[in-house]
């Protein structure tokens, strides 16, 4: 983010802070998009993503006082959401009746002829909900680590620090969650 | 010559160099090359397998600051940093007692189970006549004092939501001193308008249930002793289904007025 940037953040965080509310609009609407992004990619899921970014935001907002500037306001709002969003995960898998959904329950792939257009279109819209049922499959610490390692690119050092643990369980979790995807994933590689 | 093994390719996938000795190794075999390769290939497959880049809805950007914007404009963030928002609700109803019943003179006003919980107190500042002079002090002890309290209905709602949002945040809830205080002063104020509530005084039964289902919250906050770690909020916040409760508030919020206020006048004994 470029100088200029950084200025249109800051001249609307002191305006906040010298009362005007309504200067905040501009760091939902410079921010927003990337953390709507990030909070659908942790939640799998837009409307949580809406969510998780309106308390994200809002938390930023009361927080703002204590923002010292020291990293970019994107970046600090950039943690707030992620951790909005890790914590709206590990509530929702605890919550009774939330169904992660397996592969047990999905139906047997057969190889199709590649050049069948229509069956091969098919076949790929199938994969593809394999692969999303085998990120549903890990804990929402894997699945998040993978997230923010392997999509968003952050280091692993970061990505630690803003689940709240450790360097090496961080690489653990990332480790984990690669090792299970690609067991469940395994018995697609030859339909590819 | 020892190949890479799985996790080691795994390290260099997810960015993390071996040691010089072992990447070495990578230049000089093809076979472990074409294995990191492949792995790579099998994570990008991954990444693509949760679908495309998510598009932005422009309409979603504006339903969070609609969302936000009742709950930053006018509100003063240099004030919280000084003092918590839990303090906000205190001055703020304290400055609508004033002005509603501008001669009486502040005191406490409510009393927890265990603990005096005290809110908007006003009381009127001319105590009863004496009969005497001399049962002067007996008779003002006893004499009961007209309390006047005002409920916002829709502040109350709004800062028992921004207590549940920081529950959802337990290992920040933990550290924040004031939400014992913060839980006592919302649970005087959720127990006055369900006494009125009780008495016909408000009419809607969304509301009334809501404000029975915050208060068992509000009470294992507000107790003296109540344990405010970050596994004990977890395990509340899991007990009693705190995010549930956070939607029925805020459906019951966004569907009711604003404005609604609760005047209430009682004769207590005693001081306050």
């Amino acid at each position: 983010m470029n100088e200029a940037s950084q200025s249109v953040d800051r001249k609307a965080i002191e305006a906040v802070l010298a009362g005007d509310g309504a200067a905040y609009r501009v760091l939902v609407m410079r921010h927003g998009p990337m953390l709507l992004r990030v909070a659908e990619r942790i939640t799998g899921d837009a409307a949580d993503a809406e969510d998780v970014v309106q308390e994200a935001l809002l938390k930023a907002y009361r927080k703002l006082a204590s923002f010292t500037g020291e990293a970019t306001a994107g970046s600090w709002l950039y943690r707030i959401t992620v951790r909005c969003a890790y914590d709206r995960v590990a509530s929702r898998k605890r919550s009774p009746g939330w169904s992660a959904g397996t592969d047990d329950d999905a139906p047997e792939l057969e190889a199709v002829d590649a050049s069948a257009g229509p069956e091969r279109l098919a076949m790929a819209r199938e994969l593809g909900e394999r692969e999303r049922r085998a990120m549903h499959g890990l804990t929402e610490l894997e699945r998040t680590a993978f997230v923010l390692r392997h999509v968003e690119e952050q280091s692993i050092a970061e990505i630690g620090s803003v689940l709240g643990v450790g360097e090496s369980a961080t690489k653990q979790a990332i480790f984990r969650a690669v090792q299970k995807m690609r067991e469940r994933l395994a018995p697609l590689k030859e339909l590819r | 010559m020892r190949h890479w093994s799985e996790d080691e390719l795994l390290e260099m996938v997810h960015g993390d160099g071996l040691d010089a000795e072992r990447t070495r190794h990578g230049s000089e075999c093809a076979e472990c090359r074409g294995k990191l390769e492949a792995m790579r290939a099998e994570v990008r497959t991954m990444v693509a397998g949760l679908g495309a880049e998510p598009a932005v809805d422009v309409g979603a950007l504006e339903r969070i600051w609609a969302g936000l914007e009742p709950q930053v404009r006018g509100k003063d963030v240099q004030r919280q940093r000084w003092f918590g928002w839990g303090w906000g609700l205190g001055l703020a109803a304290a400055a609508v007692v004033i002005a509603v019943a501008g001669f009486y003179g502040g005191h406490l006003w409510e009393k927890s189970q265990h603990q005096e919980v005290r809110a908007v107190p006003v009381r009127t500042p001319e105590e009863p006549q004496r009969a005497e002079e001399g049962k002067a002090k007996e008779s003002a002890a006893n004499a009961p004092r007209p309390t006047v309290v005002v409920v916002v209905l829709g502040d109350h709602l709004e800062q028992s939501e921004q207590l549940l949002v920081e529950l959802s945040h337990p290992e920040d809830a933990a550290e924040d001193p004031a939400l014992g205080r913060t839980a006592r002063e919302l649970l005087a104020v959720n127990r006055e308008y369900r006494e009125r509530s009780g008495k016909g005084a408000v009419k809607d039964p969304a509301v009334e249930r809501a404000l029975a289902d915050l208060e068992p919250v509000l009470t294992a906050l507000a107790r003296p002793n109540g344990e405010l770690s970050k596994e004990g909020l977890m395990a509340l916040e899991e007990k009693m289904h705190t995010d549930n409760l956070l939607f029925e508030l805020r459906v019951v919020r966004t569907q009711r007025p604003k404005q609604v206020m609760l005047t209430r006048m009682t004769g207590k004994k005693g001081d306050a």
